[in-house]
């Protein structure tokens, strides 16, 4: 058990390092930091100068370390396009698209599970197989499509829900919520729907597929010679065994969510993380694009992490192989 | 030949070809769409990127069949009086070109280092798939989005240095389509690489291939001529459905103003101009090349579906 998580913590490390790498030579390599820092008219003495105070004639692990270390304490520099601290202006983002991310997740599991299950159990009924080619459809359609259609439908025709930014927002402390309010939360709808659609059609196959699996068991047919009704059999057993790979691919969903959300938040001008990200990647804006690509690694190598130790916790059979070949 | 064709006409592909409407439909679509981008120049109704025809006059023309609608623009004209119909057939070309090269380069890229990793096996296999495991975790489009970045950022500084060493300047535009088919290919590779290793691994102890390393041919041969054929079948389903990924990807990456250079639109360029001119009412601009998209895409995908179930004889 303690050489598998230790095996996982060191590996995620690692990935931490490789990610953390490529950041330092995006700032290094790329980009010219002197040329970055000091006016075009100056002189070899003055790059020379900034140079030696930049550090940047020390040997590269050094210059890796004192850049890890910066980073480990959130120091990414100054944005070159708004000249504000980088760390600060994604303090200020999160929150938008941590709201986002999260009622996209949910309503790929408060939508996706009950389309599964109708899916599943009515398998024969013109109902559900005109969901399962819609939800085909919905898989060739890319993301940022379904946004336009949305705001085409419902904000320009129907003129009904707003199709650009967040509303009011309130703040709370360090964080901004748009869910207190009446325009925050209808700004939320279109944006939410476009990057929930994918994990509901994710969410609906896997519980129709996982469903019709259990269906087929013999516990459940036992359950019904027990003279079980309908609903316990279907809810209380079957339902019930299908929700711990739900739970895994939503867990590892949620990572996707706040990548995707870069599209969406382009969509939509929501101003969140990823709309920042595309513009410093238009603008070559380098501390923001190294700073949000450290974030994104990170919280990609955590969700793996815990999705990884759950499944350890969970699954037995994991156990007895020693860790076996790793998470994946 | 005669020969061949016979037996593919009487193979099961061909019946189960036959037996499935909607293959057939996506097929022809399919087809009509590589056709009609391949020779856009030649079948669209005018030329979108000859100044010399363009009319301002005939900006924002809505469709045909709307009011003010002119027969000779069947599907509108955009803010610069170009036929949206023309620049759609001219967009699909390149979203195509980019689509398929992008495939082709992964799939090299995927069965080469896949071919290595399950036939040297040891440290090297474990290296190249930690690294697919780890890219993996991380979303396609992320990937894509980072490396096109990261090249577009560093192909300033490359032009200029091969100039200064005199060798000449190069098309900044074909760089650009030439990064993001590495950056696509890049971020695609690795279900490529996991198939192939997954069937090398289970052909490297077969009999024939034992028997080549018996007679002497030395191991990148043994791997290209004799394992890489019996391990092709499931590549090709992968690249098919790789195929639709990939034009979204692209699509994606233009749409954010990251892929192709505007000079050369492609599907996802068109869209992203289009949807300046949602609001004002001009919505065939975007519409009609989203919808290309789509249905562009969902051909693509259900032939790789069918290809998928008819290449796997569990499922018959």
């Amino acid at each position: 058990m303690l050489a598998f998580i230790i095996r996982r913590l060191l590996q995620s490390v690692l990935v931490m390092l490789a990610v953390g790498f490529i950041a330092f030579s995006l700032f290094n390599f790329v980009g010219d930091p002197v040329s970055l820092m000091l006016p075009p008219e100056a002189t070899t003495a003055d790059r020379e100068a900034v140079r030696k105070a930049l550090g940047l004639d020390d040997p590269f692990y050094v210059q890796f370390g004192s850049f890890l270390g910066n980073a480990l304490q959130g120091n990414f520099g100054i944005s070159l396009r708004l000249g504000r601290p980088v760390s600060q202006l994604i303090a200020e983002r999160l929150p938008a698209t941590l709201e986002l991310a999260m009622t996209a997740a949910l309503i790929g599991l408060f939508v996706g599970i009950p389309l599964g299950v109708y899916t599943a159990l009515r398998r024969d009924k013109w109902t559900a197989k005109a969901i399962l080619t819609t939800s085909l459809i919905g898989v060739s359609l890319p993301n940022f499509l379904i946004g336009i259609f949305l705001i085409l439908i419902f904000a320009v025709w129907l003129g009904w829900l707003p199709s650009f930014g967040r509303g009011d927002v309130t703040q709370l402390g360090l964080w901004s919520t748009g869910l207190l309010t009446a325009s925050g939360i209808k700004a939320l709808i279109l944006p939410a729907i476009t990057l929930g659609f994918y994990p509901v059609t994710l969410i609906m196959r896997l519980v129709r597929s996982e469903m019709l699996e259990v269906l087929r068991t013999d516990y459940i047919k036992f359950a019904r010679a027990r003279g079980l009704t309908n609903r316990s059999v279907h809810f209380g057993h079957a339902l019930k065994n299908t929700l711990v790979p739900v739970m895994t691919i939503t867990g590892l969903q949620l990572g996707g969510l706040i990548a995707f959300a870069i599209i969406t938040e382009t969509v939509f001008q929501w101003p969140g993380m990823g709309l920042l990200f595309i513009q410093a990647v238009q603008f070559a804006d380098i501390p923001v694009m190294a700073a949000y690509l450290c974030l994104i690694g990170l919280i990609f190598v955590i969700i793996n992490l815990v999705v990884d130790l759950l499944y350890y916790a969970v699954d037995p059979r994991l156990r007895i192989g020693g860790g076996g070949t790793g998470g994946h | 030949m005669q020969d061949a064709l016979k037996r593919f006409f009487d193979g099961d592909i061909w019946w189960s070809f036959k037996h499935n409407k909607l293959v057939m439909i996506a097929f022809v679509i399919a087809v009509l769409c590589v056709f009609a981008s391949a020779f856009a120049p030649l079948v669209a109704p005018h030329n979108p990127f000859d100044l010399k025809t363009l009319n301002l006059l005939d900006a924002f023309t809505p469709p045909a069949w709307a009011a003010n609608g002119k027969a000779q623009f069947l599907l509108g004209t955009d803010d610069q009086g170009r036929d949206v119909l023309s620049t759609i057939m001219h967009g699909s070309r390149v979203s195509l070109l980019v689509g398929i090269c992008a495939v082709l380069l992964a799939m090299t890229i995927g069965i080469t280092l896949g071919l290595i990793s399950g036939y040297v096996g040891g440290s090297v296999d474990a290296f190249i798939m930690r690294v697919a495991d780890i890219q993996l975790s991380f979303p396609a489009i992320l990937i894509a989005l980072l490396i096109d970045g990261i090249f577009k950022l560093l192909a300033p500084k490359l032009s200029a240095f091969l100039a200064s060493a005199g060798l000449g300047t190069i098309n900044q535009d074909n760089v650009s389509i030439a990064v993001l088919i590495f950056a696509i290919a890049a971020s695609g590779w690795v279900q490529y690489a996991r198939t192939v290793r997954g069937s090398t691994l289970v052909e490297r102890n077969k009999e024939y291939v034992q028997a080549a390393r018996v007679i002497g041919r030395r191991p990148l041969s043994i791997m290209f001529s004799h394992v890489l054929p019996n391990v092709l079948g499931p590549v090709l389903v992968l690249a098919t459905l790789h195929v639709g990924t990939a034009i979204i990807t692209e699509a994606t990456l233009s749409f954010l103003g990251v892929g192709v250079p505007p000079t050369q639109p492609s599907l996802g360029t068109l869209i992203r101009i289009g949807n300046d001119f949602l609001f004002s009412g001009e919505w065939w601009i975007t519409v009609f090349p989203g919808l290309a998209l789509v249905i562009l895409v969902l051909s693509i995908n259900i032939l790789g579906d069918w290809l998928r179930d008819a290449l796997n004889p569990k499922l018959r």
